[in-house]
């Protein structure tokens, strides 16, 4: 492996998973979207998604989303020259600004705090 | 040159897909009625918006690019074997077909 252990390696592994599993949800989101033309079907399917489990499947999207995007402009920043002595900064900036939107979204997806 | 016209659309698609994914997401899961997934009449009114059907279908463009090329970034790291290789990428192109075809199948709706 030519990958240290450090924030970068932990970026680039969280990246490739989190990249892996949308692609998948992409799957399964496009078939489940595809009944759109037969609305009994279509109605059920996303009544599925009403439930406290799947919720909480909504909130780990968002996590995966938010998670890859963030990393993204990151590895953005990086690619066009920021500095070295910065990446570490832009990394915590990324988390942090990334982790407040993921903990609200999962107050207000599962714990219900839009109610 | 093609790796490096094929980096470039992997920024742009993800330039892209963040203003996308969050605009889709912030719509979609948290701005329905009672902030749950939004019904079937719904779904289709907005589908019947121009605006919404072009802005869906550079998304579903996207993100079908940029996730398979990624995809395909980690089977090159991978996969050293040519025929093996030569029988993903077939999976790949096939994938993109299927996808680009379900979503635009779901965009006529």
């Amino acid at each position: 492996m030519r990958y240290k252990l450090h924030t970068g390696f932990f970026a680039w592994l969280l990246h490739r998973l989190t990249g892996l599993a949308l692609i998948f949800y992409i799957f399964v989101h496009l078939y489940v979207l595809s009944h759109i033309k037969d609305p009994e079907k279509f109605e059920s399917l996303m009544h599925l998604s009403k439930n406290p489990l799947a919720k909480t499947a909504e909130a780990g999207l968002l996590f995966l989303i938010i998670a890859h995007a963030f990393n993204g402009v990151r590895l953005t920043l990086i690619d066009i020259g920021v500095p070295t002595r910065y990446h570490k900064a832009i990394f915590w900036t990324a988390a942090g600004i990334g982790g407040v939107i993921v903990l609200h979204g999962f107050w207000f997806l599962v714990l219900g705090g839009a109610h | 040159m093609r790796e490096a016209i094929v980096w470039f659309f992997q920024r742009v698609t993800g330039a892209i897909l963040f203003v996308g994914a969050l605009t889709h997401m912030y719509l979609m899961h948290y701005s329905g009625p009672e902030h749950v997934t939004l019904s079937h009449a719904e779904v289709l009114k907005r589908l019947s918006n121009p605006f919404w059907i072009g802005f869906n279908f550079i998304f579903l463009v996207s993100v079908v690019y940029h996730g398979l090329n990624g995809v395909w970034g980690i089977i090159i790291e991978y996969v050293r074997a040519k025929r093996l290789l030569a029988f993903l990428k077939a999976v790949i192109f096939f994938s993109a077909l299927v996808l680009i075809a379900t979503g635009i199948y779901i965009l006529t709706a």
